[in-house]
């Protein structure tokens, strides 16, 4: 039976589904007799999930705009700037 | 930009074709910029969002862009095409984000080391592990919810923040970012694990004792 500070540090591998199958039906046994694991991993998988969620939106057109008349005025001034 | 839909100019853009990164590259080491701008054009969002997330500050990212196409447009000639275009796009504006963040007057990180789960010699959790995850998938990420997230990701040590946003919000590999960082994906995926269970923590103390609804 594998400890749960087990099954947290092989946690990241066995959510992308990169452990040997024994090591994954280990944890998988874990997880169906640890409730505290089983949160953990939840909440794991939650976490990457809000980190996602708060990303930030895409670059404002105002931006893009200003980006481009930088380089044009850049460029024009000082070719191979 | 004036010359966008005018067809001249140093910087007028290409609106036909759909030439790839390669080939434009190839046309950037000759000196054509109508093909430093098409890249411009095509990878402005990305290098900006990626900044973004990494700095948190609207005018460190717009800097960190210029800097990032202004080293492109100096430095096209050491892209030697082992690596995609966009992986050494990557490199250099992860560089030019962590450079602003570097910049700034250091603030209080969270301590890696100590900030994840605690467990008892035998290998228990130590503590109780409340189940927090429960989120209805479509709604909206209340205002004080979505601070929380930010400010525990704000608090990463850059390093580790720069895994974070490369991996979880860029969607990259760990074998991309490992090429990004110039790190071994042992080493990516060793700070990604330990990044994911800091905020975790971070986030439990929060959620746990009733704050906002994860």
């Amino acid at each position: 039976m594998r400890s749960c500070k087990e099954l947290v540090d092989l946690l990241a591998d066995y959510l992308e589904g990169q452990l040997p199958p024994e090591v994954a039906s280990d944890l998988d046994q874990h997880l169906a007799d640890c409730p505290p694991c089983l949160s953990f991993l939840k909440t794991y998988r939650t976490t990457t999930r809000l980190i996602r969620e708060v990303a930030c939106e895409d670059i404002p057109p105002e931006l893009e705009d200003r980006l481009l008349r930088f380089f044009h005025e850049r460029l024009k001034r000082a070719p191979g700037a | 930009m004036g010359g966008q839909g005018e067809g001249s100019g140093p910087m007028a853009l290409t609106t036909g074709g759909h030439a790839g990164d390669a080939a434009l590259v190839q046309r950037l080491k000759r000196g054509d910029e109508e093909a430093f701008a098409a890249l411009l054009k095509r990878h402005q969002g990305k290098v900006y969002r990626l900044a973004m997330n990494i700095t948190r500050n609207a005018q460190d990212a717009e800097e960190a862009a210029q800097d990032v196409f202004l080293a492109v447009y100096r430095k096209i000639g050491d892209f030697d095409g082992r690596a995609a275009f966009s992986t050494w796009l990557y490199r250099i504006a992860t560089n030019a984000a962590l450079m602003k963040l570097r910049a700034r007057p250091a603030g209080q990180h969270l301590s890696i080391e100590d900030a994840g789960p605690a467990f008892a010699a035998d290998g228990h959790h130590a503590r109780p592990v409340a189940d927090w995850s429960e989120v209805p998938e479509d709604r909206l990420l209340a205002a004080e919810r979505r601070r929380v997230v930010q400010d525990a990701i704000a608090a990463l040590p850059p390093d580790y923040k720069a895994v974070v946003v490369l991996r979880d919000i860029e969607g990259l590999s760990n074998q991309e970012v490992a090429e990004v960082l110039g790190a071994t994906v042992l080493a990516v995926k060793s700070r990604l694990h330990r990044a994911r269970l800091a905020l975790r923590e971070r986030l439990a103390t929060t959620f746990e004792a009733g704050g906002p609804q994860a």
